[in-house]
């Protein structure tokens, strides 16, 4: 920025509820970002994430040394809607989201759903395959999940993103993994809104991947119905959790994937999503400190309370749970109910967390 | 000689006195007047203040110095002298017989009668000079270390000289054996008048000297005030002063060479400082000085405090750690590109701007600051950069046109702990200089600045980073509830000062306007507020001054002799004294009230003693004098604020208090190696907690009182009892029956737990009332008129019931009249309920007086005390409770160290979430703007369990780890009020409970 002049960073300014990061990249490209309410590594992922787009779009050689800024900017503009919907995960007043983070679905369909994937994935050739149901993760190989959390993310947020295309094929960095060789993203339409993608070298081609699909999948169509009518709930419905919850947020930090739930059985949307709103706000404002471990002494719970309503934390290990209470139910009995909820979500095998 | 001075200065100071109401009357006369009235009476004399109406008389005696002398050209003053050595190192029992020893002061034949004011300050001056005598102490003040910028005329070749002179760093000159030279104005014929007796070396140079170890040494032991030495700040008492214009001296040879400087000249004196194994010999040498001289024995801390200067090894220090200030101004940016940076620069420390390390960024800082409010709803708060790979925050703060910034290493402060230090800082200069903009643009405050910043800056450099801090960093003073008794005497003595009434002057004093009307007080004991009568908006910043100051950290860890401080200021209470539309440059909009406030100047007044201090705030309006110029400290104030401290010590205020905060902190607090010997025990407990805090619940409305009524100790059910007895009259009557009846069976349970406190309280009060009565009839006379007999009184009758006053069986109906504390009590509060309510009973009063027997000593629920730490934060009222800082700086607690520092790292994030529901409420009328998180807006409670794997090789084997919740909760009627508390995760805590008992305890 205008002070890098007198060999200083200017890394961020905050305002009472506005802060501001400026952050250059590979020494080519600044990227700054403001946001209200939001705390600085938070609006860091954020740039990062933007940068990372950047070079699924055109790959990192392209960045580094670039020749020619005008075509440069010209071939960018293919991962604006990329970064919109990244900037939409901050913004959670619409449409809750986690950056960084896939989202996942539990239900019980996944055990056999995963024997499926991984056959496909093998017809294919291709190590990285995943099965996603209105862009959120069903099941996934194991080199999928090897994935940077922050790629996938990506990934994911491109499939979900396109609307109603029954294939594609998407040449692409991984800005991790591969930042200078293409790879092709194939998807397939398997069942409405459930896609299962693919990422693969220059064979097969998109026609053959079809075929392959429509083989594959052939017997698993009443499956992948009942895993995708778990959508808004996001959890199988087969799951009981206890009455005053409201809402569950389940992240496991290490594989980088969450569960984000209104326990409700037929969804209300605009209150869902006001719900999970608040379990979001609540993961990065009051549980966000139980990641960080500095000093001896570890956070391992968080509560707050609300006049509306109150939220609760545990981590253990890698994971951590957040659920949405009522207002009127008593802060130790939180702990309780969260306890046994973690035991049901985290131990069920069918469910594949 | 002597008495012939002093006649002459009493005389003038008569006239003063009388010339000054007539002044004030007239309104015409101007500062240069009082001068002029002033040379009439020194004479040759030179004074050195003009503001100081008595000043003079302190230089004829040569030895004696006072903080009279040391007022400087703006009226300020910041005197304070350390105890001797010997006093100092038993600092751990507060020292009482002080006031034993002490002669009288006021009146040494019993009662004061009705004498001139005249008469009064002869007294008091000689009392004082005994008292100065009695102990040799040496005296440093702040402005002595200040060039005097506005010197009067006669002053200035002195003023000249100790400039030039002060320019050159005796640091600089020091040489590797500590040698060092300074240069000095001579004028032998204005030399001061000293009597006979002084030494041409006293009288041309203003060094007090004396032989050391053996005979040929000059040492310098002392300084004349407002000598030509004491002006230079290289010297120091102890040093040995080796050739005058190269030429060698010894004690003999001083006087003849000396003499033979016949025409003013300038002198190069070379000095040697001392090595440190030559210190303790100085030390020896001075202790054995019987002439009263002056030793240079301020305390390590005093020292750091007062002698702070910006030197420039501090400034190096500064640069290397990534720590400055300017203040910059948008006038002039708008002009040529290349003129602005001298322009927009007001003022920077480290003084030169390429020394500061904000210099390489402030443009951008700028660009930064007048940008962003265009973006968003708000200007920048702070910016985090970073600098040859170091993290350095820099603060803004925005005083309309101009801007502050303040850079603070990152590695040792966060940015909420930064922001919390940039708000006390601009208070701080508010309250002390009115706007910012005074205080760094105007020329008489640059100095005072200067050092602030020193000081300020040293302290962030040497301090110790522990860990996080959060008590002593929000805008609040530490308060201790005393018991209600103590309260009520304490509060009373305050009552009595600020009326004002100092009828012990004399009737002279009624046919004279007053001088200062008194609109607060507070009483401060080791830096925590005893009392405070001062106005809500004022006492952050009182506080604020403290602490900036140093007082607060010095009187934690060790007492003063005496310590006087006077500065102009500006409170808030008086919308610091900006007239609500004019000055709209400077920021402050004050929103226009239906009370204007007051036209005038205030005033504070700090004086302590010991580990006592008592805070005045004076105001010149209205009914008032109208000062002219820079009024200094008036004597008659001073004294009485003194006289009013030594009474609250004599009364033993100050004594039950140290007792009361060395003991066990109230309400108790336990520490991690206490409650790990029973954590076997933990998960039952739990369990039962859980239980019960369920069923508790299931009533909302009923919860504190019912879960108070349902502990199963006594002194819980007690409690109950008297809080209900509070409310209802019906259930006072039961109550007091209730007291009564257990008043007869007094050995039971829980009157044990009441006798710890009220012992306490009982023992010190006799111990002090004692020696008030030794100390003569004149202690409390002076004041306190009434009372004062009243006390002596008791006083008397207690010292014939003697030592008998073994824990007296508290508050036993019968037993009264053995404590005699209890019986003056007893008298006032009678005087004083019944004046207001006639219809209370014998039984209520005696009900409402041991409050303190029914202090809740344990905040948490559960059979053993589970709190480490507690704080409640009133922000409102500007006061903090908390257990006494530094118990985790003892050793061993080092687990406990550990969990504080969790502690105070999140009750910051606690905190900054909690102030988005204030923030919230507070704007509920206006237009929600969209900026705040609507998940975030009626947030009340927040709390975070932590787990600590015991640190401790002995524990390992056990390999428990220690659980304990950081809870904040807020509570927003009547006043946003937060707790915070610290406890081990045993029984479930309710956090309405806990604030409940604390106010309780609060309470008295």
């Amino acid at each position: 920025m205008f002070a890098k002049t007198q060999e200083i960073d200017l890394l961020s300014t905050a305002t009472t509820e506005t802060t501001f990061i400026w952050k250059e990249m590979e020494d080519s490209v600044i990227i700054i970002a403001a946001a209200c309410g939001v705390s600085t590594e938070l609006l860091e992922m954020l740039v990062s994430s933007v940068f990372q787009a950047m070079i699924m779009t055109v790959g990192i050689e392209e960045i580094r040394t670039c020749r020619n800024i005008e075509r440069l900017k010209r071939e960018l503009r293919a991962c604006y809607p990329l970064v919109d919907r990244l900037l939409e995960c901050l913004d959670t007043t619409s449409r809750v989201d986690l950056l960084g983070l896939t989202e996942v679905i539990l239900c019980h369909e996944n055990i056999s759903l995963q024997a499926l994937l991984d056959a496909y994935c093998e017809c294919l050739g291709s190590l990285h395959g995943c099965l996603v149901a209105r862009g959120r993760t069903l099941v996934a190989t194991a080199s999928w999940w090897a994935l940077q959390p922050s790629e996938r993310k990506l990934l994911a947020l491109l499939v979900a993103g396109d609307g109603q295309a029954t294939a594609r094929d998407v040449p692409l960095f991984l800005p991790f993994t591969s930042p200078a060789v293409p790879f092709r993203l194939v998807t397939c339409a398997l069942a409405a809104g459930v896609d299962v993608c693919a990422l693969c070298g220059p064979s097969p081609s998109l026609a053959e991947a079809e075929h392959t699909a429509a083989q594959c999948w052939r017997g698993a169509v009443d499956l992948l119905r009942a895993a995708q009518l778990c959508c808004p709930r996001n959890l199988a419905h087969a799951v009981q959790l206890d009455a005053g919850i409201m809402g569950i947020l389940l992240v496991d930090h290490l594989n980088g994937k969450f569960l984000l739930s209104g326990n409700q059985l037929q969804s209300d949307s605009k209150k869902d999503v006001y719900r999970l709103d608040i379990l979001c706000t609540f993961y990065y404002q009051g549980a966000g400190m139980l990641w960080k471990n500095s000093g001896a002494s570890k956070a391992v719970e968080s509560y707050w309370c609300s006049e509306y309503h109150k939220c609760h934390a545990m981590q253990q290990g890698n994971t951590l749970l957040c659920v949405l209470y009522a207002a009127a139910v008593p802060t130790d009995t939180m702990r309780h109910i969260t306890k046994q909820s973690f035991k049901i979500l985290t131990t069920d095998k069918q469910m594949c967390w | 000689m002597n008495d012939k001075a002093e006649n002459q200065t009493l005389l003038k100071k008569q006239y003063l006195s009388e010339n000054q109401a007539y002044r004030g009357d007239g309104g015409s006369s101007s500062g240069e007047d009082s001068c002029h009235s002033e040379g009439w009476w020194v004479g040759s004399e030179t004074g050195s203040s003009c503001s100081s109406c008595c000043s003079d008389s302190q230089s004829d005696e040569g030895s004696v110095a006072d903080w009279e002398s040391e007022v400087d050209a703006n009226g300020n003053l910041f005197f304070i002298q350390s105890p001797p050595e010997s006093e100092l190192q038993k600092y751990s029992q507060p020292v009482v017989e002080e006031i034993i020893t002490e002669v009288p002061r006021g009146a040494p034949e019993g009662h004061p009668s009705r004498k001139g004011k005249l008469a009064g300050l002869i007294k008091r001056r000689n009392s004082k000079r005994y008292r100065h005598k009695s102990n040799a102490n040496a005296l440093v003040s702040q402005n002595n270390t200040n060039n005097n910028l506005d010197e009067t005329p006669q002053l200035s070749v002195a003023a000249a000289s100790s400039t030039s002179s002060c320019s050159v760093s005796p640091t600089s000159q020091q040489d590797s054996e500590g040698a060092y030279e300074v240069s000095l104005q001579l004028d032998p014929a204005a030399r001061h008048n000293l009597g006979r007796r002084a030494s041409l070396a006293e009288s041309l140079l203003g060094l007090v000297v004396s032989a050391s170890g053996d005979e040929n040494k000059v040492r310098i032991v002392g300084f004349i005030p407002n000598g030509e030495a004491i002006r230079l700040n290289g010297i120091r008492i102890g040093d040995w002063l080796r050739c005058i214009n190269n030429q060698e001296v010894t004690l003999q040879t001083l006087e003849t060479v000396l003499g033979a400087f016949s025409s003013p000249c300038k002198v190069q004196l070379k000095l040697q400082r001392l090595t440190s194994d030559c210190v303790s010999e100085a030390k020896t040498a001075s202790s054995q000085q019987v002439t009263g001289f002056k030793a240079g024995e301020l305390s390590e801390r005093v020292r750091s405090l007062v002698l702070v200067k910006p030197t420039e090894e501090l400034c190096i220090s500064i640069q290397t750690s990534c720590i400055g200030v300017m203040y910059l101004t948008q006038e002039g940016l708008s002009a040529g590109e290349e003129s602005q940076d001298d322009q927009s620069l007001l003022y920077c420390f480290p003084a030169p701007a390429s020394h500061c390390p904000l210099e390489a960024v402030r443009g951008a800082l700028l660009t930064l600051h007048l940008l962003l409010p265009e973006l968003t709803p708000s200007p920048p708060e702070s910016s985090t950069i970073m600098l040859n790979g170091e993290l350095i925050h820099v603060l803004y703060w925005a005083c309309g046109r101009e801007l502050l910034l303040l850079a603070l290493p990152g590695s040792h402060y966060p940015l909420q702990e930064g922001r919390q230090l940039i708000a006390d800082v601009v208070h701080f200069f508010q309250f002390n200089f009115q706007t910012l903009t005074r205080a760094f643009t105007a020329p008489e405050c640059r100095s005072e600045v200067d050092c602030f910043f020193a000081l300020f800056f040293s302290r962030l450099i040497n301090g110790d980073h522990s860990g996080p801090q959060f008590e002593e960093l929000m805008p609040v003073a530490h308060w201790v509830p005393l018991p209600t008794s103590a309260q009520i005497r304490l509060n009373s003595a305050l009552s009595e000062l600020e009326s004002n009434d100092f009828e012990e002057l004399g009737s002279n004093i009624n046919d004279c306007q007053r001088l200062f009307s008194i609109i607060g007080s507070c009483m401060y004991h080791k830096g925590y507020l005893l009392a405070s009568h001062l106005p809500r908006a004022d006492l952050p910043d009182v506080h604020t001054m403290l602490r900036q100051r140093g007082l607060v950290p010095l009187l934690r860890s060790e007492p003063l002799q005496q310590l006087v401080v006077w500065h102009e200021v500006y409170p808030l209470s008086c919308s610091r004294g900006l007239p609500s539309d004019k000055d709209s440059s400077t920021g402050l909009n004050s929103v226009a009230t239906a009370y204007p406030s007051p036209v005038g100047r205030w005033f504070l007044l700090i004086v302590g003693q010991e580990w006592d201090l008592l805070i005045i705030l004076l105001e010149s309006a209205g009914c008032t004098i109208r000062p002219t110029n820079n009024p200094g400290p008036d004597v008659c104030f001073v004294e009485e604020a003194l006289d009013t401290l030594s009474y609250i010590q004599s009364i033993g205020i100050s004594a039950m208090a140290s007792k009361w905060m060395s003991g066990p902190p109230r309400p108790q607090v336990t520490t991690p190696e206490a409650v790990g010997i029973n954590k076997s025990g933990r998960s039952q407990d739990h369990f039962l907690g859980f239980m019960r805090s369920a069923e508790t619940k299931s009533s909302p409305p009923s919860l504190a009182s019912s879960s108070l009524l349902s502990l199963s100790s006594p002194s819980g059910r007690r409690a109950g009892d008297n809080v209900s007895a509070s409310t209802s009259t019906l259930a006072r009557h039961r109550g007091s029956l209730d007291r009564l009846h257990s008043g007869m069976s007094a050995g039971s349970e829980d009157s044990a737990s009441q006798a710890c406190s009220s012992s306490v309280l009982s023992e010190c009060s006799d111990e002090a009332v004692g020696s008030g009565g030794c100390g003569g009839t004149g202690v409390g006379g002076p004041v306190v008129g009434r009372r004062a007999e009243r006390e002596l009184r008791s006083g008397a009758g207690s010292r014939s019931s003697g030592g008998s006053g073994a824990p007296p069986g508290p508050r036993s109906d019968g037993s009264d009249s053995d404590d005699s504390d209890w019986e003056a009590y007893q008298a006032y509060s009678r005087r004083g309920y019944t004046g207001s309510s006639s219809e209370m009973s014998e039984a209520t009063l005696s009900l409402l007086a041991d409050v303190d027997e029914v202090l809740p000593t344990k905040l948490t629920a559960g059979e053993e005390n589970a709190l480490f730490h507690y704080v409640q934060l009133d922000t409102c009222e500007g006061i903090l409770l908390a257990p006494p800082a530094g118990r985790e700086t003892i050793s061993g607690a080092s687990q406990l160290r550990e969990i504080l520092s969790s502690f105070r790292q999140c009750c910051h994030n606690i905190h900054s979430l909690l102030q988005n529901t204030v923030g919230f409420k507070k704007m509920m009328g206006q237009e929600v703007t969209k900026t705040m998180s609507r998940s975030l807006v009626a947030i009340k409670e927040h709390g975070v369990l932590f787990e600590v794997s015991s640190s401790d090789p002995e524990n390992k084997k056990q390999a428990q780890a220690l659980a304990y919740w950081v809870v904040g909760r807020l509570f927003f009627a009547p006043q946003p009020r937060e707790v915070y508390v610290c406890y081990l995760d045993s029984a479930p805590q309710n956090m309405v409970e806990i604030a409940f008992r604390l106010g309780l305890s609060a309470a008295g």
